[in-house]
């Protein structure tokens, strides 16, 4: 057997060997995704009744009093799963300082304003016998912070080109 | 050998075509460069705090000779790498010096993604991807639909002053197909996974219409998909489509067994993924590439289609060329390395001079060797420029400049400029010895 063949055998059975293993694991355990990250993949089941909360991130420009305007993740130069996890940690946290800061700057680039206010807005999407209604939920006020002026002030460059 | 490991030989090393393996290194490397993250998403993760950053093992090994095990790339040193994955992707594509394109392509694909993952931000549809790209980078991708290849000829061309046209049959060899096998188990493999993981965590309620009612408010509501509101309001029809989606993937291994299921399942995989980035926003578009991993079974699939005609390959059209000068030597190569349907046909006029008032009876030897001449089906004959342009219309790579070719005044400007270098040609580049004979 040549070691070019000797090679790609090994390849093969590496590449698949750890791929079965991952999906078949020793007592059948729960399957796994491979490689890089172990992720449930939408496996578990919901029922009626079960709810989804669909959260808004809303900014109050300063000198427009009432006035709000509503984030929207292409707005932001910043990968649109990182942004979910930001606003989801800010509803989450006692003290989220640094994550207002963060979300202050990039706030300010995206509406070309200083943003003296930024809020979480949610919604309860709850699933019925007959599915979702988006009729029957309301918008609801969750969490507000003013911004100082240090958070709003900052130098982020404009948002580049988007993918 | 015993005949299972006869059985698995021949899965995975009977000969296949070169050329299948190199449309996935285009399709793939194409594909992967169109959807590579931009420079700012990029260079966004450089400045988040270093608490955040939690370094994946393979981060860890790429980055072990630059710096230590867990260290954490810079700006500069991303930026670097970002640009670098870019270009080494475009000679990929095109097959310049095609394996260290691709070693460098893949590992910069993996350090970029690994690093994007080590912040605790999820995605998984690159996984099967990138070891896709490792595949192609220690296979003969690059072996046909190259730069390289061509060059190869061409060296091979002025080696022996002669023009070889391709064989008829397409090139094939043994290290071809275990490529192409293991992209294509490990894709029925990643099925076979999301689709058990759905029986064994969800079990049967997966199938209840609500669970893929509430994914769909989850993920559609959030990322804007105008569709999203509309399905979500069917639980009936979205449990008919779970059933779908489980079913395709956990049987999705059998178009590898039975290859004339490869379009059912493709097609099903297609609009599957589709579906789910309408209404889901969630893109799977690595997974759709990697389908070329199934040229074979789709085209032998589509051979056995009824609605197919038999219908006979077209007459080819001849190239008359001077066999003893390097540049139409040259010339002749790339034109066979472009005619992938086998359109042309050529004749040397310095080897079979013979043939040449059977096949253009108006053109005398003196001519011919003046310019190149191009003889349609119907025996029309085209000279120098002209006869480039009717190859432009019968080449689709050579379509692009086509336009060009019919601008005012080429046909005034064109005949004078082939006649120009057709001029040098004869007296620059043949030596004494051809130029004699």
């Amino acid at each position: 057997m040549s070691f070019r063949k000797a090679f790609a055998i090994t390849a093969v059975a590496v590449v698949l060997g750890f791929q079965a293993w991952t999906i078949f694991p020793p007592g059948w355990g729960r399957p796994h995704y491979w490689p890089f990250v172990d992720y449930p993949m939408y496996s578990v089941a919901y029922h009626e009744g079960d709810s989804v909360v669909h959260r808004e991130l809303r900014a109050s420009p300063c000198g427009a009093p009432g006035a709000t305007v509503t984030l929207q993740i292409d707005s932001f130069p910043m990968e649109p799963w990182r942004f979910w996890s930001m606003v989801d940690r800010l509803a989450a946290s006692p003290a989220p300082a640094p994550i207002l800061d963060t979300l202050g700057r990039l706030t300010r680039s995206a509406i070309h304003r200083n943003p003296c206010a930024l809020a979480i807005w949610q919604r309860v999407v709850v699933v019925r016998r007959h599915g979702v209604r988006l009729d029957d939920t309301t918008w609801r006020q969750f969490r507000a912070w003013p911004l100082g002026p240090d958070s709003a002030r900052g130098g982020v460059s404009p948002s580049g080109e988007r993918r | 050998m015993s005949p299972v490991f006869r059985a698995l030989d021949r899965h995975f090393f009977a000969p296949a075509r070169l050329s299948d393996l190199a449309w996935l290194r285009i399709v793939c490397v194409g594909g992967g460069l169109l959807v590579f993250p931009p420079l700012w998403a990029v260079l966004h993760y450089a400045q988040v705090a270093q608490s955040e950053f939690l370094p994946l093992p393979a981060l860890k090994v790429l980055l072990l000779p630059l710096g230590g095990w867990g260290v954490r790339p810079g700006t500069m040193f991303l930026h670097a790498v970002w640009l670098g994955t870019i270009v080494a992707g475009v000679t990929g594509l095109v097959g310049l010096l095609t394996r260290p394109s691709l070693f460098l392509f893949a590992a910069g694909y993996t350090l970029i993604f690994a690093h994007f993952y080590s912040f605790g931000v999820v995605h998984h549809p690159e996984g099967v991807f990138i070891i896709t790209l490792w595949l192609l980078a220690v296979s003969p991708s690059g072996a046909a639909l190259s730069l390289d290849a061509l060059l190869g000829r061409l060296r091979v061309a002025a080696e022996q002053r002669r023009f070889e046209p391709r064989p008829a049959t397409p090139a094939e060899s043994g290290f071809a197909r275990w490529p192409l096998r293991t992209v294509q188990w490990l894709l029925g493999m990643a099925y076979l996974s999301a689709g058990l993981s759905k029986l064994v965590n969800g079990g049967l309620d997966w199938f209840n219409g609500y669970t893929l009612v509430y994914y769909v408010a989850l993920d559609g509501l959030r990322w804007g998909s105008p569709l999203a509101p509309a399905f979500a309001s069917h639980p009936g029809i979205a449990s008919l489509l779970s059933i779908g989606a489980v079913v395709l993937e956990l049987t999705f291994f059998l178009a590898i067994v039975f290859p004339r299921l490869v379009p059912l399942f493709l097609l099903g995989g297609i609009a599957l993924h589709g579906l789910i980035y309408a209404v889901q926003r969630a893109p799977f578009i690595h997974f759709v590439f990697l389908y070329v991993a199934f040229l074979e079974g789709l085209r032998r699939g589509f051979r056995r289609a009824p609605v197919r005609a038999a219908a006979a390959p077209p007459a080819p059209w001849t190239v008359i060329y001077d066999g003893l000068c390097p540049l139409c030597i040259r010339s002749m190569t790339i034109l066979d390395t472009l005619d992938s349907r086998h359109r042309l046909a050529y004749l040397d006029l310095q080897g079979d001079r013979s043939r040449l008032a059977a096949i253009a009876p108006g053109v005398s030897a003196e001519q011919a060797r003046a310019a190149m001449h191009v003889v349609s089906p119907s025996t029309e004959v085209y000279r120098g420029f002209f006869g480039f342009r009717q190859l432009a219309r019968i080449l689709p790579p050579l379509w692009p400049v086509l336009p060009l070719l019919y601008l005012p005044f080429a046909a005034t400007i064109g005949p004078r400029l082939y006649d120009l270098v057709a001029g040098r040609r004869t007296r620059h580049v043949c030596t004494a010895e051809s130029c004699a004979a």
